[in-house]
């Protein structure tokens, strides 16, 4: 018997090009007006969003003022403008939190098992059972709202859930035959996270922070809405509607613009995961 | 083959506790006191139904799981106490191929990459020479350089395989554990895969574990074949003496399953009466008395219920762990239920007309 061995090797097939789907390309539109507004918005505008101007006040839209003035004479959009960067912040940091503990904890918890899985992971569901709205109440009524507690409170009613879902998915890639290739070649433990378990990680944090981005700006409105959130007079998504409140019933073309910019982050930051998951779909990868 | 041998495998256990606390969780035997040698360039198949065992057995010998009983020793050295730099030369040493070759890769990384691995972690090569020695590796098992910048998923399965038996060759270990590395694979796949393991066999004389359910593949690569149940031993014997002779009712029955065709057309084969979950596994008797048709032929002695059968030296060569292994009669006896419409006279096994005619 021979031990003769051929194998036919195939060319890869080259990628094929297709249009940008309608939903990329909506995605993308909004996701990069919103970036604008934050970059450079304050600055094309060139207003003081903290100028009081009473005998302006509930003007409409106007060459000077693009759309219109609010209760206290402040110019809208300049006032949406800056409070676009806090609501960017306060929704960058709150992710950044969430991720920062959740990934550590998920690997230690999925990849390590045992005693101190059963352990982090009874916390974390204890943590799951205090409702988000609990926790923020906690922390401003600690620590008084702010721009800075806001952050702190989203990142804490975040981290809970966003621990689970990393634990799952190191729960799955450690029991496949690529982690036992890894051991069996003599492979430490920190290169083995290295290697193969933060590679099947990315596209599942890439995605998980996008989903969560829009969650944030979400909940950063929310919590301004409540009174917990950025207090007026400092600008932001949230507290823009706070103030709005007041007025909804002889204003509400206020409510609505102050409304408006946050449909928009958020269907524009769901869009793009919606991309961004097809795209990092491992299947897909050539 | 004479010598101290290179992996030596004595009384070994596993037990595996089902999850939890306390002490009320049952414990479930897969190795049962196992033990054999393999020397320098020999190739020892290991056979056995699934649940048998002989996986558990692989992950123990490559340190992927802690043996619960018992001993392994690579050239004399006991696996428990090495740590650190040993380690590492163990590791070198006996590597594993896998069976399931999709889940074998990370598919996010390429093969490249993939095949690095070896060489950074135990600082073999890099640079230049690592490029050669990946090329090298890849031309090795009939695959080209060219191919190293694919993905896993790219491959079809025996191209997989390969480059499976790539990354446990570049270490250039001494010994394989090949755990079912050709069940996952098309017909015509297995052959060209088992045709390269022969071959690289030879060129780098190799010894190896090859664990596998299918006797065929077994009987052209292995000098000698170990079969297994529900954890045991049963018989252990060169290969030509086990499957021409079986001695063990087990082995038996396992070389009667494999269909053989008949000059006049159909096919015969023997089929185990039950299913391996039909064995309890008891600490004492035999495992296989449930199913044994040599014991129902015997009028079901109590001695098989009672007392572990040890394994005892077989006529013709090797080991067998039956009471009744020397009974006249048994060898020529039926196993089992003959297949519908096959010929009702199996007799001694016809292993010509079952197994590949390859002297390996």
């Amino acid at each position: 018997m021979t031990a003769k061995t051929m194998v036919v090797t195939t060319a890869p097939k080259a990628a094929v090009r297709r249009r940008m789907p309608l939903r990329t390309a909506i995605g993308s539109g909004l996701g990069l007006l919103v970036v604008l507004t934050v970059a450079i918005g304050p600055w094309v505008i060139g207003k003081d969003p903290y100028a009081i101007d009473i005998a302006n006040r509930f003007a409409g839209p106007s060459a000077e003022h693009w759309l219109g003035t609010d209760e206290l004479g402040r110019d809208v959009a300049s006032r949406i403008a800056s409070g676009a960067r806090a609501t960017a912040l306060i929704a960058l940091g709150a992710v950044g939190i969430a991720t920062a503990v959740a990934i550590p904890l998920g690997l230690l918890t999925g990849f390590l098992g045992g005693w101190v899985d059963l352990v982090v992971t009874r916390v974390v569901d204890l943590f799951l059972a205090i409702p988000s709205l609990l926790v923020a109440i906690g922390v401003v009524g600690v620590f008084g709202a702010s721009v800075t507690t806001t952050v702190l409170a989203l990142g804490l009613s975040y981290w809970p859930f966003y621990t689970r879902l990393i634990r799952s998915a190191v729960v799955g890639i450690r029991s496949r035959a690529y982690i036992d290739a890894a051991r069996v070649l003599g492979a430490s433990r920190w290169r083995v996270i290295r290697t193969e378990i933060l590679t099947g990680l990315a596209p599942l944090v890439l995605l998980q922070t996008t989903v969560l981005l829009g969650f944030a700006v979400l909940d950063e409105a929310a919590l301004g809405f409540l009174g917990l959130g950025v207090q007026p007079p400092q600008a932001s998504w949230g507290s823009r509607l706070a103030e709005s409140r007041e007025f909804i019933l002889a204003q509400p073309e206020l409510a609505l613009v102050a409304g408006v910019p946050i449909v928009v982050a958020v269907f524009a930051v769901n869009l793009l995961s919606d991309a961004l998951r097809d795209r990092l779909d491992a299947r897909r990868i050539s | 083959m004479s010598g101290i041998p290179l992996l030596s495998v004595r009384g070994l256990g596993k037990e595996f506790r089902e999850r939890g606390f306390g002490s009320g969780r049952s414990v479930v035997r897969a190795v049962d006191d196992v033990s054999f040698d393999i020397h320098q360039g020999e190739t020892l198949g290991l056979v056995g139904e699934s649940g048998s065992g002989k996986t558990t057995i692989g992950r123990m010998i490559v340190r992927l799981e802690e043996p619960t009983s018992g001993r392994i020793e690579l050239r004399g050295e006991d696996l428990r106490d090495l740590s650190g730099r040993r380690l590492m030369e163990f590791r070198r040493d006996v590597q594993m191929i896998f069976q399931n070759t999709q889940n074998a890769f990370n598919p996010r990384r390429s093969i490249r990459s993939v095949l690095s691995d070896p060489y950074e972690i135990h600082r073999l090569a890099a640079g230049r020479e690592l490029e050669e020695r990946i090329g090298e590796l890849m031309r090795r098992v009939g695959l080209t350089p060219e191919m190293l910048d694919r993905y896993p998923q790219q491959f079809s399965g025996g191209q997989r395989q390969r480059i499976g038996i790539a990354r446990a060759l570049a270490l250039q270990p001494s010994l394989v554990i090949a755990d079912e590395p050709v069940s996952g694979l098309d017909v015509s796949v297995q052959a060209q895969v088992l045709n390269l393991f022969a071959g690289l066999r030879r060129e780098l004389g190799l010894a190896m574990l090859f664990i596998s359910h299918d006797l065929r593949a077994v009987y052209f690569l292995c000098e000698r074949i170990a079969v297994m149940y529900l954890g045991r031993l049963v018989e252990i014997g060169p290969r030509r003496r086990l499957l021409e002779n079986p001695v063990h009712p087990y082995t038996r029955a396992l070389v009667g399953s494999i269909p053989a065709f008949q000059p006049g057309g159909g096919f015969t084969r023997t089929v185990i009466q039950g299913e391996i979950s039909d064995s309890e596994p008891t600490a004492t008797g035999c495992h296989f008395a449930p199913r044994c048709a040599l014991w129902r032929e015997l009028g079901r002695p109590e001695r098989c219920r009672e007392a572990r059968p040890p394994l005892s030296p077989a006529p013709g060569g090797g080991m067998a762990a039956c009471h009744f292994a020397d009974v006249p009669g048994s060898q020529a006896a039926e196993f089992g239920d003959a297949a519908p419409g096959a010929h009702s006279a199996v007799g001694p096994v016809n292993l010509a007309a079952r197994l590949p005619g390859g002297s390996g």
